[in-house]
């Protein structure tokens, strides 16, 4: 076997000249720092930390504080700034119209995705150009979706109104409206997302296995009672995920308020987190809206909860 | 009977289609308009001549080219820096074993659970503090860091098969050579998604610099073309305004049509977050 040991490793192992030469020192420190599992994650560790994690402990000690943005004061404030979202009759208005968004937003997008879904489940020529083309607006910017829309909707100038018109059908002020702004705002957002949610249905209808389809034949099961008996069943981890994630999208949504409404009119189109920015950006209240972040926390906290409890008891099949 | 299901399935998809197509149909076809054709009754479908001066005025008045740059440096620095932090982390996590793993992989779960609407004004405070607000810095390091990219190419990392570094580490292969010649090009189809999930987002991005910048100098795109609707007296040249959009959508669409398979795969599995 001694013979079979190269001369160049006999040679580092009685520690000859090539270990002394600097322009291999740096080479090997290099590979040991880098062999540290440690030194690979530290980066992301301090991100984390100093943009994550430090922030919420941050947003619950400022919440108990009162903090005076010009002139830097600050003082213990104990729940007054609990207290004062609860008390803030805008708050309630904002968690209603969060609500009504949440709902609709996450219903209508979840069943009309479940529909597009099995109408392009089958990979075509076709069904492929349609995917391809609802998902569209969900890689493009929401500035981009927004300015889209606004002119669609414009009262005086829009082509929607023009056609509700032409159909004998009175037309709307969208986004101008306190009637109708929030129906604006909810109808942009599913059209954004759909293709999204569309596209997650087909993966989740391509993962069944098709023996269970050919079994169902076999036993001569219709369309509809094969559609609720087995594909929805066997597609309700699927649509959990959906329902959970686009709850807690719907529930952060802030650029189609600012961008379409700014909230208005008279708070009409006004969600959770755009509340929070007034509070913090334009009335400088900094304790109340880190009040409002850690309750906002909470919410999201619950939604993810129920999260994690249906991913362990996933159906497996 | 099939046929009728054939064509209303037909039927149903080109209504589809239409329902996604005409807004940006519309988009480009008021963008070449003049504006007294764009806010003419009844409405044309299509410019009577097509108007490129509007392209060369939304591009002077949104100031193209500087808001563009900025748009360009953020995102390309921020994609450079998820390769050096979130790369490493990945290759760690599915490559080593080590006492805090768990911890610290848990850590990079919670906070792929966490809307980044929960802290915006924590870390609004923070970056103040550091003096980061309406910098370059401030759009980009704290953005440096996703949980996504770790978590999705801790999964490609795991799928590297042992031998092939077995016998990398037989052949006294350095750890810095085994990243760069056998892990990276492996991972590359995983990065490269990563990447674009990146680089869309960082593109689109409009909260995050609203919150962070309070002028011109460093703000990017979509601030500036949202801008183009605000000016002039109370009238929207809506013509102008969908070409400043156009031009603003252009590059994202340009990629989706060359890596359109890779970008819907990006957003799909991007959806965890």
């Amino acid at each position: 076997m001694q013979e079979n040991i190269p001369a160049k490793q006999l040679h580092d192992k009685k520690g000859g000249p090539t270990l002394m030469k600097p322009g291999r020192m740096l080479p090997r420190a290099l590979n040991k720092v880098l062999q540290n599992p440690y030194v690979l994650i530290a980066p992301a560790v301090i991100l984390v930390s100093i943009f994550s994690l430090y922030p919420i402990l941050f947003a619950v000690k400022v919440s108990f504080m009162n903090w005076d943005v010009v002139t830097g004061e600050q003082s213990f404030a104990g729940f007054n700034n609990y207290r004062s979202i609860f008390a803030d009759p805008d708050s309630m208005q904002v968690l209603k119209n969060t609500l009504i968004y949440a709902f609709f937003t996450v219903c209508f997008g979840l069943i009309f995705a479940l529909m597009i879904g099995i109408l392009l489940q089958k990979s075509t020529f076709l069904t492929n150009l349609v995917q391809s083309v609802i998902f569209t607006p969900h890689i493009v910017s929401f500035v981009s979706v927004t300015i889209m829309w606004m002119w669609l909707l414009d009262p005086q100038m829009g082509i929607v109104n023009y056609v509700l018109k032409m159909f004998g059908f009175e037309p709307q002020l969208w986004m101008m409206s306190p009637k109708t702004s929030l129906l604006s705002i909810m109808i942009v957002s599913i059209w954004k997302g759909l293709g999204f949610s569309a596209m997650i249905v087909i993966a989740g209808l391509q993962s069944i296995p098709s023996y269970i389809y050919e079994a169902a034949k076999l036993d001569r099961s219709g369309r509809w009672s094969t559609l609720f008996r087995i594909t929805i069943p066997l597609l309700s981890p699927t649509l959990f995920f959906l329902l959970i994630t686009s709850t807690i999208g719907a529930f952060s949504s802030f650029d189609v308020v600012n961008l379409m409404t700014g909230g208005g009119p008279q708070g009409s189109s006004n969600l959770i987190v755009h509340w929070i920015y007034q509070i913090g950006f334009l009335k400088f209240q900094l304790g109340k809206a880190m009040a409002a972040s850690v309750l906002f926390l909470i919410l999201i906290g619950f939604i993810s909860l129920l999260n994690f409890m249906f991913f362990s008891k996933k159906v497996h099949y | 009977m099939k046929l009728a299901i054939r064509i209303l399935r037909s039927m149903l998809m080109i209504a589809l289609m239409l329902i996604f197509i005409f807004p940006f149909f519309w988009m480009i076809s008021t963008s070449l308009k003049t504006y007294i054709e764009s806010i003419q009754f009844p409405p044309a479908m299509l410019p009577k001549s097509l108007q490129f001066s509007n392209y060369v005025e939304a591009w002077v008045r949104v100031k193209f080219f500087h808001f563009g740059l900025n748009s360009i440096i953020v995102t390309v620095l921020t994609m450079a820096g998820q390769l050096f932090v979130c790369v490493p982390a990945a290759y760690a996590f599915a490559r080593k074993k080590f006492a805090l793993s768990g911890f610290f992989f848990a850590l990079v779960l919670v906070d792929l659970m966490l809307p980044a609407q929960v802290t915006f004004v924590p870390i609004y405070v923070l970056l103040s503090d550091f003096g980061w607000i309406d910098t370059y810095q401030g759009l980009i390091i704290p953005f440096t860091y996703s949980s996504f990219a770790i978590f999705f190419m801790t999964q490609a990392f795991k799928q590297i098969n042992n031998e092939l570094l077995d016998a990398a580490k037989l052949d006294k292969a350095t750890e810095l050579k085994i990243m760069i010649r056998i892990m990276l090009p492996i991972a590359k189809p995983y990065i490269i998604t990563v990447m674009l999930f990146t680089a869309i987002g960082k593109w689109n991005d409009y909260f995050w610099t609203l919150i962070l910048t309070n002028s011109e100098s460093v703000r990017t795109l979509p601030i500036a073309v949202k801008g183009l609707l605000d000016v002039g007296d109370g009238v929207n040249q809506w013509n102008i305004s969908m070409a400043g959009n156009v031009l603003l959508m252009a590059p994202i669409l340009v990629l989706y049509l060359f890596a359109n398979r890779f970008i819907k795969n990006a957003f799909v599995y991007g959806g965890i977050k």
